[in-house]
């Protein structure tokens, strides 16, 4: 359970934003899942007392104060990985390599305060790091090396002052050598922390992946790394022409070297490499004051903590970069995929950059767009003035069409560059579809008017029909009653029969209903037809006059429709005309036969004319500019003429309109026999 | 010229129809009895009942052809003379399949309805001629002896007098007999004029 702890804390301090595989993930190789508690805590003190046996050089005597100090970092490291629960185990280790190292002094409880004050302080640290702190262990910002290093730097001088006043307490340290010890304990835990902790974090985010942390070690930069470190140890120490404390400095160019090269990665390894090598020379070149390796050792942290904040620097950046690629890459890919058109113009308003798309659309070869200025493609673009949806503008193509185009315009948050993003869609498709969509609604709308007024009609029929029956029967009685009526009786009898006609014709159209022709003589026809207009006519003082009426031409025809066709198309007219000045109103009805056996009838009226915008329109069902019109007369005209084979159609202007339709006349049927 | 037991009903829930009609064929000299819907007529019709119904199919409550449906449901041969407002063609085909004389529609055209009503006259008294005459003649045959009627049902089927008393089991003579009392019983006076009569059964 505590394992699993860990492995999350592992995980949740590697940042989401951080590339993929620049950790790998510890959970998933299960190393640490595997590990036993107690072989977790043995493991450790048999390395830390191994450890602390490897690094006891220059110790100050009796107390095994040595400059040098790897172990410190090993338990600081224990503690933030696996918790500070593990504080036995330290206590044990530190107890342990305090009898190694002294043997039992005097008194003998100085030998369980020195390991104590370690724990202690150890412990502290590491408290302040996982708690108020949050360091993270993926140790992936210049915060965690300042935390750190500075928490360390803190913690182990306080431990210093701690540990040797105890054996001071016991009065067997001279006075003069006292800051000179706190001195040396310091440095020598203080580095051991700052190189060794990172190294411990390292080696165990790696651990499950040694193949990752090959790749940085197994190669031929490894040796040169190696050659240079040794030569300039060889330089520094071995031929004794300088000063060493002058020529220290040589050491940071292989450490800037390897942080270059590989990051905090190379540069953990790089500096825990050159302490091992400084050690290792500082002990063969025989400097037999330990002042003086405290002294080194104080310059070897300066090279520590210099290498890590560069090797950090290099590896934020590696990662801005590698994230910046990414988006860079994601938002190239978007651009080149996107159906629209997205053009980058400069303040001049000239293409910098545009997708695919935009040579798609406009017709262009991409690169031919390119120092193009926009308003090439987009004449009526203003596009300095304003930023946001622009709305549809007109877009024109190479091949000089145009097309709608729907563009938004953006400005880049650079304010320096000051680039302009302009998106383009046509929209051409989109228009015609909302379009037809608008036509098939109005369609849609006309036929379940044009099913109610059926509907309607046929109600309206079988109301209509009952009195019309009792009309005809108490005509027809009268007649009976009253023979000589100068046939009065006959006249209501026929007029009720030709309601009823009319009633069952409009019910007929509504339903699809079929005509029935006959043979009609054509004067005869025009004169039945106008008859009964004419005395409206001359009541509103309109001259209602025939022409040419083809006498001897038989028309073929359902004259029940042909008459409600001549009737409505007449009404029409003497509307037109109410606002046309008396003596000026007048209809005229002609009838005109034709080669092929059809016979024209024009009505001319000479009222206003139709208005342009209603002359579209004017045979739809239910299209009227009358406040008390159907809408119903002209396309109801239509469907009859057209029912006859014939068309209809009109001429219009100020001075008047003319409608005019054919009829197939019995010349035509003779002639089909 | 007109049978004065025949009347024309007028079944239409429209007032004015119902009244126009009535003064119409009234001066035409019809008898009419006018009702103002198909559950009145139901209500006070009788078998005996001649002439002819005039009668709207579209009515609230029973409609024309429910109750057209209803006479032949109580054996009533009254002829049927249909008028309708709507003129929609599936009615129109259900009402002549049901076995109405005519059809008219509506507004009704005078003439044409004079004509219809005077053919299902006719027909109305053709029909209850031959039910008339069907009655009598079932009438006569129940006065036969069994033996008799026996006879009668071998004679229609044209078999000699010898073939009938092998049949019967009885002599030719007996036959003859029997034979001659029958025909005397059903008043008919030859072999043709009784197997006529036998068909009208």
């Amino acid at each position: 359970m505590e394992v699993a702890k860990i492995q999350a804390r592992f995980v949740m301090s590697t940042p989401s934003t951080q590339p993929h595989n620049a950790y790998p993930d510890p959970q998933r190789s299960g190393f640490l899942s595997r590990a036993n508690p107690l072989l977790i805590g043995a493991g450790f003190v048999v390395l830390y007392v191994l450890l602390a046996w490897l690094a006891r050089i220059y110790m100050a005597r009796p107390f095994a104060i040595t400059p040098w100090n790897p172990a410190a970092g090993f338990a600081l490291a224990l503690l933030l990985v696996f918790g500070i629960r593990y504080w036995p185990a330290l206590g044990i280790a530190s107890l342990l390599t305090s009898l190694l190292l002294r043997g039992i002094p005097q008194p003998p409880y100085t030998q369980l305060l020195a390991p104590l004050t370690l724990t202690l302080g150890y412990v502290a640290m590491a408290a302040i790091l996982r708690g108020p702190l949050q360091f993270r262990l993926a140790f992936d910002r210049p915060a965690e090396i300042v935390k750190l290093v500075g928490v360390a730097a803190a913690g182990t001088f306080v431990m210093a002052i701690a540990y040797v006043a105890v054996f001071r307490a016991t009065g067997r340290m001279a006075e003069q050598e006292f800051s000179h010890i706190v001195l040396r304990f310091w440095i020598g835990h203080l580095i051991g922390i700052v190189i060794n902790t990172p190294l411990v974090l390292l080696l165990l985010l790696y651990g499950p992946n040694l193949h990752e942390l090959k790749k940085i070690i197994a190669t031929w930069e490894t040796v040169f790394f190696a050659t240079i470190t040794t030569l300039a140890l060889l330089m520094i120490f071995g031929l004794h022409w300088a000063d060493p404390y002058k020529l220290f400095y040589i050491l940071f160019l292989p450490v800037i070297w390897v942080a270059t090269r590989h990051g905090i990665n190379g540069a953990i390894l790089g500096t825990a490499c050159i302490q091992l090598g400084l050690i290792f020379t500082l002990v063969n070149a025989q400097f037999q004051a330990g002042t003086a390796v405290t002294e080194f050792q104080f310059m070897m942290l300066a090279l520590a903590v210099a290498g890590l904040f560069l090797g950090m620097a290099v590896t934020q950046n590696r990662n801005a970069v590698r994230a910046l690629n990414r988006s860079e890459s994601r938002l190239r890919t978007t651009v080149t995929t996107a159906h629209d058109s997205i053009l980058t113009l400069d303040d001049a308003g000239l293409i910098i950059d545009a997708n695919p798309a935009t040579a798609h659309i406009f017709g262009y070869e991409q690169n031919t767009l390119k120092k193009l200025p926009v308003s090439v493609i987009l004449p009526d673009l203003e596009w300095q003035t304003v930023a946001g949806d622009l709305g549809i503008t007109r877009g024109l193509r190479r091949n000089n069409t145009h097309f709608p185009a729907e563009v938004s315009v953006g400005r880049t948050s650079n304010n320096d560059s000051g680039l302009h993003i302009i998106v383009i869609r046509d929209v051409t498709r989109r228009i015609e579809t909302t379009r037809q969509l608008a036509a098939q609604q109005a369609e849609l709308g006309r036929a379940s008017r044009l099913a109610a007024a059926g509907e309607m009609a046929a109600a309206l029929a079988h109301e209509l029909h009952q009195p019309l029956t009792a009309i005809r029967s108490y005509a027809y009685a009268a007649r009976l009653q009253m023979p000589e009526n100068d046939g009065l009786t006959e006249k209501i009898e026929r007029e009720a029969a030709r309601a009823a006609t009319v009633v069952q014709r409009l019910r007929d159209f509504f339903r699809g209903g079929t005509s029935t022709l006959e043979p009609v003589e054509t004067s005869a026809f025009l004169r039945n037809a106008l008859d009964p207009m004419r005395e409206e006519a001359s009541t509103q003082r309109i001259t209602l006059a025939t022409n040419a009426v083809c006498e001897g031409v038989t028309l073929l025809i359902d004259r029940i429709q042909i008459e409600t066709v001549v009737h409505s198309l007449v009404n029409n007219a003497m509307e037109a005309l109410s606002t046309t000045p008396n003596g000026c109103r007048q209809i005229t009805v002609s009838a005109l036969a034709q080669d092929d056996g059809w016979v024209q009838i024009s009505i001319v009226d000479s009222g206003p004319g139709i208005a342009g915008n209603m002359s579209e329109r004017i045979f739809e069902p239910f299209a009227t500019t009358k406040a008390t019109g159907t809408g119903m007369g002209l396309a109801m005209s239509r469907t009859m003429i057209e029912a006859h084979g014939g068309r209809i159609w009109f001429d219009t202007n100020d001075n008047g309109t003319t409608f005019h339709f054919t009829l197939p006349t019995t010349l035509l049927d003779e002639a089909v026999t | 010229m007109k049978n004065q037991d025949q009347c024309v009903y007028i079944v239409d829930d429209d007032d004015a129809v119902r009244d126009s009609l009535g003064l119409l064929l009234g001066l035409k000299g019809y008898r009419t009895l006018p009702f103002a819907s198909a559950d009145d007529f139901l209500g006070a019709c009788a078998p005996t009942w001649a002439g002819c119904l005039l009668l709207d199919i579209r009515m609230p409550g029973t409609d024309g052809l429910a109750l057209q449906t209803e006479l032949q449901t109580r054996k009533m041969q009254l002829p049927v003379i249909f008028m309708t407002a709507h003129g929609d063609v599936p009615t129109v085909r259900s009402a002549l399949k049901s076995g109405a004389v005519d059809y008219l529609e509506k507004p009704v055209d005078p003439e044409a309805m004079l004509i219809a009503i005077d053919t299902a006259f006719d027909l109305d008294a053709a029909q209850r001629q031959k039910m008339q005459r069907a009655d009598q003649s079932e009438l006569r045959l129940n006065a036969l002896t069994p033996r008799e009627r026996e006879v009668f049902d071998l004679v229609i089927q044209g078999q000699q007098y010898r073939e009938i008393a092998a049949a019967l089991g009885i002599s030719p003579r007996t036959v003859e007999v029997h034979r001659a009392r029958l025909m005397e019983k059903l008043g008919v006076r030859s072999i043709s004029e009784l197997i006529r009569m036998s068909l009208t059964q």
